[in-house]
């Protein structure tokens, strides 16, 4: 039998230029690309990612890649410059093998320094 | 002092397109706790002194920092003279290999910058074993990696991993900082130590970059404007606080 891959999921937020709202496939969108354009098309169909969810309004979102690909892909958001040409920084607050302990974590989004060293 | 550092941020008075103001905001929102702005190199060394004061209520702790970008290395000392002692940090951009040897054994120079069109054999071994002895660190500036891509990043990618080679084989003391222009150009700690790492840079190594060289570095200028540093290996102790 063959083992299903572990999940993990990332908590992040996104910060925009300007208020309009971003459309969730736009997100999606400009992730993948940076996958596909960073590790190519092999690691892009290994990555596994899935935007679980993301809120419009606070721009914070939740996704799911395998446990394998969770430093490239984190990398690759790390590099998205622009959504929709409007200049842009994705933040990582948090990764976790649940999504449960991800909800904490939007609740408090402050990442320190003590988080960085642990 | 303590905390993550971005060496090398921009605002409008060098370049930028961000005030001081929105990058500092912006650098204290993504969880930096030290921010060195490049500013001083493009002003008038004896505005240092106010914009500093204007930055001295602000929660990331700010220090100044001087890039020099020369083409011969009689210039670089032209201009080190005109800057030493009146800024935290002080960065030489290597455009040659000239400029990048002598800058490595000047005591003033704290940080080598590489331009984004460096070709690898500026950094060599000679100037990566002065690096190590006089603790001048190499600087991995991150906003070339994020702002172009294809075939121009994966070219910067190659150089790197060869002056990274040189670098790691010398000991030399690494810094990281983001170059950002504007505020959407910074990037939080986890990011520049994920960039960091795409790069080529050892995890240990990326922390050590981002949380203590910038500090050892700061540091040490600190106490040479304040006068402890009487010349290179010589520091008086207070013997009540030291």
């Amino acid at each position: 039998m063959v083992k299903e891959e572990k999940s993990r999921y990332i908590a992040f937020e996104i910060i925009i230029e300007d208020e309009t709202p971003l459309e969730v496939i736009s997100v999606f969108n400009s992730i993948s690309r940076s996958i596909l354009s960073l590790y190519g098309e092999v690691e892009a169909s290994q990555s596994g990612i899935w935007l679980i969810e993301f809120d419009a309004e606070t721009c914070h979102g939740i996704l799911r890649c395998t446990s394998k690909s969770l430093d490239k892909v984190q990398t690759a958001m790390a590099i998205v410059s622009s959504i929709d040409n409007r200049p842009t920084i994705i933040r990582l607050l948090k990764t976790s093998g649940t999504i449960r302990s991800l909800r904490s974590a939007l609740e408090q989004p402050t990442l320190t320094s003590e988080d960085l060293q642990s | 002092m303590k905390g993550s550092y971005d060496v090398h941020v921009h605002s409008t008075h060098s370049g930028g397109t961000s005030t001081l103001s929105e990058m500092i905001e912006m650098a204290h929102r993504l969880g930096h706790q030290n921010i060195c702005i490049s500013d001083f190199g493009a002003i008038d060394p004896s505005q240092v002194e106010t914009l500093l004061q204007e930055c001295k209520d602000f929660t990331p702790n700010v220090y100044a920092r001087a890039d020099i970008s020369p083409k011969t290395p009689r210039e670089l000392s032209h201009k080190l003279n005109y800057v030493r002692r009146k800024v935290d940090l002080v960065a030489v951009e290597c455009s040659s290999e000239n400029v990048c040897r002598f800058a490595s054994t000047n005591r003033f120079v704290d940080i080598l910058t590489l331009p984004p069109t460096v070709k690898a054999p500026v950094f060599t071994e000679i100037v990566a074993r002065n690096c190590s002895k006089n603790e001048i660190a190499l600087e991995i500036t991150l906003i070339p990696f994020i702002r172009y891509y294809g075939k121009v990043r994966a070219k910067l990618l190659r150089i790197w991993r060869k002056i990274l080679s040189v670098a790691l084989r010398n000991d030399v003391m690494f810094v990281i900082g983001t170059g950002a222009l504007s505020k959407y150009e910074l990037r939080g700690s986890r990011e520049m130590l994920l960039l960091a790492k795409l790069v080529g840079l050892p995890h240990g190594l990326a922390k050590q970059s981002l949380l203590e060289n910038p500090f050892k570095l700061i540091e040490r200028r600190i106490l040479e404007k304040n006068g402890k540093i009487i010349m290179p290996g010589v520091r008086t102790i207070d013997e009540e606080k030291d």
